[in-house]
């Protein structure tokens, strides 16, 4: 295994122009991503995590070459995204896949499972049909589905079962990165386990690595060993999990992981509960982003200026705050 | 145990007519009409039907050239039944591609498309059959252009409206990530799950045809005479109503139980193949 | 401060009536809630929670869902008896709804103060309290909507779902109902605005002193809001208690894989515990427990006979767990 890290996103940005309204009023300019800069080591998982608006989605998309940055750049296995074309972008298809939230509209109800698991190899390499069979067959072994689930379709299954097809469509081409968007939040809680164990276990055999968006933060804690903070766009805090859910340096993420309620009923649990609602993506507050709701603003300078991205210790842990800033931590970048 | 809002008969009834009154008779007008359809009885003339004065040589009677009405009528659904497909084909294919490419590419495409489909609908297709039969004269070719011309806006408007929720679906996306070309993701993933929306319009859309054809044929801008089109047959007898009912009703049923039948069975299709009246 | 019980359902059954024959979505289900308690109900989806939740408020899918058997007393008096010109006066009087998506929840083309003033007027009994507009402006303060006076006349897509879900709550609570049945108010929020809202809830329940009944999937909100919770499988309750009873001790095999099942936020585990297989589908004809397919303890007994409530557990009589291990062991 090299040293090269499997993503590195520098600075990149992602800006849609919304129209306002039936008679214009010139368009919006909304920030979905917003000068986001991290990179994930081979074989880890990486956790994008924030509420809704904060680009975690539009990140992971841009991920996958779904869409296209405005500015900045992302390089996976050492390529850069942009302008891959030919046998390069034939080779990223194969090498970075993707499980959707829903596995309901994930699977194509037309689709017998055989041709949507086979689908990455049969667009991408030549192989004869018994090759085709065996590795279809083995996929679906890995996932846990029994062979003769090819023959179905995909209203035959359970939500859990459908999410499981997802996984083993994912895997057929032995990617290097997955991509996962929500991969549990559709499923009951008992088929939840049993999905997050399959990711480990398929981690284990196949040593890729993930980049998982999730808003569970129980669901992080347990897959991934690096955690991205976003809000409003922007990357406010991003290191080693264990660290990050022991010792939040950013207010927002020390309230986000306080409103995960944790399963204790003896009342120690003490959440941080925010003032005010999420500013709209297409008005972001000046200065920090955050300083509306923080319960840690230091004085003007928050409301005024963007806080820099400071690295914290020594893990290449980063975080976005005036506080971190003040507390005479060197610039990262 | 729930009511149903049909009994279950009512489909297979549909089915049954449909086969009874158009497609038997399209395609064995040959083994089973009584008489040569183009034939005229001058002596016969004018003959009511069975039970109403007639004989069981004519059943339905006869008309102003004595020429057998059921003969004709059978005869008859030939034209409309080659008519309704080779038209609804066609007016399918065309609205359909259509369709795709706009609701797919949106955009400049789409744009182009959508406005045409607003003119077909704009322009009274009666008066562009006029126009067109008074520069190459009635023909068959004529009435199946006049059909494309009137339906494939409406497959192209439908199949649109879905593409465009089809193309943000996740099982797109999972196939773009999976390097699926666009022809690929038309191809394989939309069109497959637009398919019963297709058919159930294509079958809704033979009362339309079925309709279109008679009245062109009445107005004497569709098949030309003397073809025993069904909207002849009721233009035949337009001046003998009163005293001949007989020469208009009977192609007038024919059509009519077409129409009926088929329009019942489409509705069937559509909430048998609809996936969100089905559940539960 | 919990009071006396104020909504009694007693072995509640209903049926959903589809072609393939009638589905007990709800199955011999009772239990009670009291003034100023707070019900939990969890289970996955298709455990009968939500189904319980529109059988009290009488508000099944129409045709297809119908009471078939036991009683739901609302200060004694039968709701499974009344006409439904009576239940239109009941609900939203003396019975308060939110559900889960504030997003259709309210009517897009009516402003949101003119919706809490239309719920005030419906339920105006006492008809005192200044002017419909001041109240509904005062209702509005009162689930902490910022800016109530100019908000009062926004529309609904104006507003973020939060906010949305507050004037949900407010319309819910504005005939001061004896009991609340909220259904996953908050799944459709972000965390830190869900956190927000049920902090809101407990204030109103403080304040007003009504039973809330709070159905959800999420065990860490039961935990922090619940005062007793009912665990629901396969259309019946499997263990119900105190929540920390439940907690402390899970008595039924599948509550215990539901707590073991969640993974933690505090600390860092290699695995999850997983209850292998799928919860049944209610349309196959059920012999024993429903559980015991998925149950690491089940024998023969559990396969055949189906258990019933044993109570008593952690020493207390609310505790009770449906299970054969809890009949033999006790």
């Amino acid at each position: 295994m090299s040293d090269e890290p499997v993503v590195e996103v520098e600075n990149l940005s992602r800006h849609f122009a919304v129209s306002r309204g039936l008679f214009g009023g010139g368009a919006a300019m909304l920030r979905a991503v917003d000068g986001v800069s991290f990179s994930l080591a081979r074989g880890e998982t990486m956790a994008l995590v924030g509420e809704s608006g904060c680009g975690k989605t539009t990140l992971a998309r841009m991920l996958l070459k779904l869409l296209e940055p405005t500015s900045g750049r992302i390089r996976i296995n050492g390529h850069d995204l942009e302008g891959l074309s030919g046998e390069a972008l034939r080779r990223f298809r194969t090498d970075v896949q993707a499980v959707f939230q829903d596995p309901w509209a994930s699977l194509s109800p037309r689709m017998r499972v055989f041709d949507i698991v086979a689908e990455t190899l049969v667009i991408n390499e030549r192989l004869t049909r018994t090759e085709l069979e065996r590795r279809v067959h083995e996929a679906l072994t890995a996932v846990g589905l029994p062979l003769d689930a090819a023959r179905n379709y995909p209203h035959e299954f359970s939500g859990g079962q459908r999410q499981r097809i997802a996984i083993a469509s994912a895997i057929i081409a032995r990617p290097s990165l997955m991509i996962l968007d929500e991969p549990v939040s559709a499923l009951d809680v008992s088929i939840r386990s049993q999905i997050m164990n399959l990711f480990k276990d398929i981690q284990d055999e196949f040593h890729c690595s993930y980049v998982i968006v999730a808003h569970d933060l129980g669901t992080t804690r347990f897959m991934a060993d690096r955690l991205a903070v976003m809000y409003l766009g922007r990357l406010v805090e991003f290191g080693p999990t264990d660290d990050v859910f022991e010792r939040p340096v950013h207010p927002y993420t020390q309230a986000l992981l306080s409103a995960s309620l944790p399963l204790d009923v003896d009342g120690t649990h003490k959440p941080i509960i925010l003032k005010g609602e999420l500013p709209s993506p297409l008005a972001p507050p000046s200065g920090c982003p955050f300083h509306p709701r923080c319960q840690s603003v230091i004085g003007e300078i928050c409301s005024t200026q963007e806080p820099r991205t400071t690295a914290v210790g020594n893990a290449g842990a980063t975080v976005a705050c005036h506080l971190a800033e003040a507390a005479g931590a060197p610039s990262a970048l | 145990m729930r009511k149903r809002p049909f009994f279950d008969g009512l489909p297979v009834i549909s089915l049954t007519i449909l086969v009874v009154v158009l497609v038997i008779p399209a395609l064995f007008a040959d083994l089973i009409a009584p008489h040569d359809p183009y034939k005229a009885y001058l002596r016969n003339r004018l003959e009511p039907p069975l039970f109403f004065g007639g004989t069981t040589e004519f059943i339905l009677g006869t008309d102003r050239l004595g020429r057998d009405i059921l003969s004709r009528i059978l005869h008859g659904a030939k034209y409309a039944l080659s008519i309704s497909i080779v038209g609804i084909l066609l007016g399918a294919a065309v609205g359909t591609a259509l369709g795709l490419i706009a609701g797919y590419l949106r955009g400049m495409a789409d744009a182009v498309i959508m406005r045409v489909v607003d003119i077909t609908f704009a322009l009274p297709s009666i008066l562009l059959a006029l126009a067109l039969a008074t520069l190459s004269g009635p023909s068959f070719q004529l009435v199946i252009f006049v059909v494309i011309f009137v339906i494939w806006g409406y497959f192209a408007r439908q199949v649109r409206a879905e593409t465009l929720v089809l193309r943000e679906a996740d099982f797109v996306a999972r196939a773009r990530v999976a390097g699926a070309s666009d022809l690929r993701i038309l191809r394989k993933y939309i069109l497959p799950n637009i398919v019963n929306t297709i058919v159930v319009l294509a079958t809704l859309q033979v009362g339309v045809v079925v309709i279109l054809e008679a009245t062109l044929s009445f107005l004497g801008i569709g098949i030309p005479r003397p073809t025993p089109a069904w909207g002849l047959l009721v233009a035949d007898g337009r001046q003998l109503i009163v005293s001949s009912w007989w020469i208009s009703f009977f192609p007038g049923l024919a059509i009519l139980l077409t129409v009926l039948s088929v329009n019942l069975l489409g509705d069937w299709l559509r909430d048998r193949l609809d996936p969100k009246l089905r559940q539960v | 401060m919990i009071g006396e019980p104020v909504l009694e359902v007693r072995n509640l059954k209903t049926h959903l009536m589809v072609k393939a024959g009638p589905l007990p979505v709800v199955d011999d289900v009772s239990f009670s809630v009291s003034a100023g308690e707070t019900l939990g109900i969890v289970g996955e989806s298709g455990c009968g929670k939500s189904m319980t939740a529109l059988s009290i408020m009488r508000v099944l899918p129409r045709p297809i869902g119908r009471i078939v058997g036991g009683e739901i007393l609302l200060r004694g008096e039968d709701l499974v008896s009344k006409s439904e010109a009576e239940m239109t006066a009941i609900r939203g009087s003396r019975l308060g709804m939110i559900l889960q998506d504030p997003h259709t929840s309210l009517n897009p083309l009516h402003t949101v103060g003119n919706q809490v003033i239309e719920a005030l007027r419906i339920n105006d009994r006492r008809g005192a309290g200044g002017s419909l507009p001041a109240r509904a402006v005062a209702m509005l303060k009162k689930v902490n909507v910022a800016d109530a006076e100019r908000r009062v006349h926004a529309y609904p897509h104006q507003m973020s779902g939060g906010m949305k879900q507050r004037v949900v709550g407010a319309i819910a609570i504005s005939g001061a109902p004896d009991v609340i049945i909220a259904d996953e108010p908050t799944t459709a929020l972000d965390v830190t605005i869900q956190l927000q809202y049920l902090q809101l809830l407990q204030e109103i329940q403080a304040e007003t002193g009504m039973a809330m009944i709070f159905i959800t999937h999420d065990l860490g909100i039961v935990a922090n809001l619940c005062h007793r919770l009912i665990v629901m499988y396969a259309g019946r309750i499997v263990e119900e208690g105190t929540v920390r009873d439940v907690f402390k001790a899970p008595s039924h095999p599948y509550t215990e894989a539901l707590l073991n099942s969640v993974p933690a936020v505090n600390r860092k585990v290699d695995r999850l515990y997983a209850i292998d297989g799928q919860p049944p589908k209610l349309t196959q004809t059920r012999v024993g427990c429903s559980f015991a397919p998925r149950c690491p303890y089940a024998d023969d007994t559990c396969r055949s006979l189906a258990p019933s409530p044993s109570p008593g557990l952690s020493g207390s009589g609310d505790h009770r767990a449906s299970c054969w291990k809890q009949e033999r062991g006790a």
